[in-house]
């Protein structure tokens, strides 16, 4: 039997697989995305490079701080200015609260897919509060913010940000342990999950998987270690990586990214320079080719960037981990129609980003 | 002290019959107001009737709504009804009263039509025999236990139907998932079921609660008791065996196509079912309307009731759903076995105390 | 295990709300916070340079409208020192907030800070021409709406919303 969990099904996001039943086994499940294309590449090239930053940065929605971040990196690296090590130390503030933010929603809609309707409730409820407090106070507006820009960030840290970040944290470790006693610890979570979609070592490293995918398969691949950037190779962090490769292994490296993401915040706050936190860049950059790269929340985001000269781009393209991790739904063949969704969202697809 | 006495007595009706000339309409309308002066109607119709019933389920979703919410750190309804959303699901019901009810071009229009009508008839036939008190029960059947499990079978076989008449693919899967579950934890429930009618020797349900008056049986039978209320969760289809309403993957099974007043009564029959499970376990495991006599027996059995709901509402907050093979896992290997166990326990036990 | 998130659970029930009862509370929004924009008719230079960096193209330069005076305008020079300029005209940005996506680089970019931005942010309408501000009703500073303010964090620390 033919069916498709389409776009319209309270089952998938804005996303379309076609799947192939036999009583309860699935034989084929094909990924099909486009639903949501805006064509965000080909607008690019009709404005300016500051003016993209608000288009490029509402592409990948949930972690808006690393986008813009790919975005400016490369623009720097054509202009050749080098920005103060103030702002640096700031844009990895702004990365990693937007990585909690990802995987808190990441974490909600994984509860919703098991029909776990409390833990819909509580990450969303924790999520509003570091939006408050962060991205309201330091860059203005709640979800897609535009703070970093080609040459720094826009506007310097409030006073009174580093006494609040910390009591926030600190809740917010008490909080990482109520999901713990509630979801990751659940007999039924586990027996859900377990065994459940196994991608091998080498199978992960020749389907190409970036992100939390990769790392839960026993393969250490970060890009914040492997090619530091922007003030990463001063701070201290581990990155973990499990074995076994099912999607319980795959949700674990998430829980653990969070609480190490506010380690990294504690520790940058605490050796934050003083300085500039912005330098004056031109409208016209030079010609060239650029190519760079940033660990994003769900894996390796990379930005290839063509300018001729003018004062707009010639061309901008983006890859984004949802779209490098699309071979993974074949890890569906063979399973039960109730192993669907914890496969699929042990994946994090993310359709905004893969259709851009 | 009847209140259909009293009204029946303000419209004066004796007195409009015998004005009618036919002899055999006069007395056919006089065994009917008999009828409805008699005791019996004013169980059916008021306590513990119709009546009673429907205000305690309406009841019993306001505090689901309410409590999941608590759970969930929201505030659940807080608008209808003066004190915190109390006329809530009235609310709810009267909306569903006035929206159309649909029913599909190519769908058997008489079964589709007809299923709603008879999950609600059965679900409230069950209530018939369990006692509110000693003497508040609308028929004490010598059988009674037999009889509940008689109409319980009804039930996967009206899912079944239910998902078959809407001839179209998520409710048909959603509808064998329901037969397959319920079929399942039937038999699990009737051993557990069979441990206390041999301790209390009877099949008669206010028999079995006298029988309680030393000890409770879930003291004297705590595995039967678990296997009883894990039988009841599944057998009402809620969280964490929830299979064929899942919505995340068939998008809410059986009852997918029913719209307006068809769906606002199969929600009824099933908050209905979860009552009658509730006050199985009170009557069977829980010593039923016994306790202090400074309160009346109702009271008691009302709020020992309403403790069982509680337990299984808050269940439904913090655990996920199972997968369809892990559930026909547990209600055949495990549960089947344990409740066999049940058994032989309650056969010891017997010889030992009594 | 089941045990132990059943009381996880339990300890929520008694724990304060994190709803916000939207429209007899509402949030406590900070200072940084981009709502609807306010003009000062007064400095601008009409430079134009916020027209040319909205993203969306949400704003235009159009004229004020004059309001009739009795005295006359005051007369230019005959003779002026300096080289003579060319006037610019004056006009003052017009935004439209069927377009405007609030972010706030038209007041980053304003070299005389005459344009910034409020905590205002409903501003929905039922015809789509009333959504589209002059500049006269741009210099008008919104009034603060009704209702009791509340905050996330209350003095002793971090909690859910103070109801």
């Amino acid at each position: 039997m033919y069916f498709s969990v389409g776009p319209q099904h309270p089952g998938s996001g804005h996303f379309r697989m076609k799947i192939t039943l036999q009583g309860d086994i699935i034989l084929n499940a094909e990924p099909d995305p486009g639903f949501v294309h805006r064509s965000v590449e080909k607008i690019a090239e009709t404005r300016e490079y500051l003016q993209n930053v608000p288009l490029i940065e509402r592409q990948c929605l949930s972690d808006v701080s690393s986008v813009t971040l790919a975005y400016a990196m490369g623009i720097e690296e054509l202009l050749g200015i080098e920005v103060p090590p103030r702002a640096q130390y700031i844009r990895v503030i702004m990365c990693e609260l937007s990585r909690i933010m990802s995987h808190l929603y990441w974490l909600a809609i994984f509860g919703i897919f098991l029909g776990h309707s409390t833990m819909f409730m509580w990450p969303f409820g924790d999520r509003d509060i570091l939006i408050t407090e962060t991205a309201e106070k330091i860059a203005g507006a709640r979800v897609s913010y535009s703070y970093i820009i080609p040459g720094g960030v826009r506007y310097d840290l409030p006073d009174g940000i580093k006494e609040h970040t910390m009591k926030t944290l600190d809740y917010f470790q008490g909080r990482l342990k109520e999901y713990d006693a509630i979801f990751f610890s659940n007999p039924i979570f586990k027996r859900r999950t377990k065994g459940v979609g196994v991608l091998s070592r080498s199978e992960a490293i020749r389907l190409g998987v970036t992100g939390p995918t990769l790392r839960g398969s026993g393969v250490r691949g970060d890009i914040r270690k492997d090619a530091p950037y922007a003030a990463y190779d001063e701070l201290d962090f581990e990155i973990p990586v499990y074995s076994e490769g099912d999607s319980y292994s795959r949700s674990l490296v998430r829980f653990r990214e969070m609480k190490i993401s506010s380690s990294i915040i504690r520790q940058a706050f605490e050796n934050l320079p003083e300085g500039d936190f912005k330098v004056k860049t031109r409208k016209k950059v030079p010609e060239g080719e650029v190519f760079s790269r940033v660990e994003a929340a769900r894996g390796e985001l990379a930005c290839y960037l063509i300018s001729d000269g003018t004062r707009k781009p010639y061309r901008l393209k983006m890859s984004t981990p949802s779209f490098r991790n699309l071979p993974g739904f074949s890890l569906m063949k063979g399973c039960m129609l109730a192993d669907m969704p914890p496969i699929y969202m042990s994946l994090d697809y993310w359709p905004l980003e893969t259709d851009r | 002290m009847n209140i259909i006495n009293i009204i029946l007595d303000f419209l004066n009706l004796e007195n409009f019959i015998s004005n009618i000339p036919n002899a055999e309409v006069q007395e056919l309308l006089t065994i009917v107001f008999v009828f409805l002066r008699s005791d019996l109607f004013f169980k059916i119709l008021l306590f513990p009737g119709i009546f009673t019933i429907l205000i305690t389920v309406a009841e019993l979703m306001w505090l689901e709504l309410k409590l999941i919410a608590k759970v969930q750190l929201r505030v659940g309804p807080q608008y209808a009804g003066r004190i915190g959303g109390i006329l809530q699901p009235i609310a709810d019901f009267i909306k569903l009263l006035f929206k159309e009810t649909i029913v599909p071009e190519k769908a058997s229009k008489v079964l589709f039509l007809l299923v709603p009508i008879m999950l609600v008839t059965l679900a409230a036939t069950t209530l018939t025999v369990i006692p509110l008190s000693e003497t508040d029960v609308i028929s004490n059947l010598d059988v009674g236990l037999l009889f509940t499990f008689a109409i319980l079978a009804m039930f996967p076989i009206l899912a079944l139907l239910a998902g078959w008449a809407s001839n179209s693919k998520f409710p048909f899967i959603g509808g064998i998932r329901a037969l397959f579950q319920q079929v399942s934890y039937e038999v699990p429930l009737w051993f557990s079921a069979l441990g206390v009618v041999i301790l209390a020797e009877s099949l008669n349900f206010n028999s079995i609660i006298k029988a309680q008056s030393t000890f409770w049986f879930i003291l004297l039978l705590p595995l039967g008791a678990f296997i009883f209320l894990v039988a009841v969760i599944a057998e009402t289809e809620r969280l964490p065996f929830d299979i064929p309403e899942a919505e995340t993957e068939i998008a809410s099974g059986w009852m997918a196509e029913y719209s307006g007043l068809s769906f606002g009564l199969i929600m009824l029959s099933l908050y209905i079912k979860l009552y009658f499970g509730a006050a199985m376990f009170t009557a069977l495991f829980l010593g039923g309307w016994l306790g202090p006599s400074i309160l009346p027996p109702a009271f008691w059995f009302l709020t020992k009731t309403i403790i069982v709901v509680l337990i299984i509402m808050m269940l439904r907050g913090v655990l996920p759903r199972f997968r369809l093979a892990d559930l026909l896992y547990i209600g055949w290997r495990r549960l089947l076995i344990l409740s066999m166990i049940n058994i032989f326990l309650a056969i010891t036990v017997k010889l030992v105390l009594f | 295990m089941v045990v132990k998130a059943m009381f996880s659970g339990l300890k929520h029930v008694f724990k304060r709300r994190m709803t916000v009862k939207y429209p007899n509370q509402r949030l406590k929004l900070t200072e940084r916070y981009r709502g609807r924009h306010i003009h000062d008719i007064s400095s601008c230079t009409s430079c134009k340079l916020c027209a040319n960096i909205c993203p969306p193209k949400a704003i235009t330069m159009v004229l004020l409208v004059k309001k009739p005076q009795n005295e006359e305008p005051p007369e230019k020079p005959q003779n002026e020192e300096a080289p003579k300029k060319k006037k610019r005209e004056e006009v003052h940005p017009q935004i439209s907030y069927e377009l405007c996506i609030f972010c706030g680089l038209c007041v980053d970019i304003c070299p005389k800070s005459s344009l910034t931005m409020t905590h205002s942010f409903e501003l929905s309408d039922y015809d789509r021409k009333n959504l589209v501000y002059t500049p006269e009703q741009l210099s008008e500073i919104p009034s603060e709406e009704e209702g009791r303010y509340v905050t996330v964090f209350t003095k002793s620390g971090v909690s859910h919303h103070a109801d």
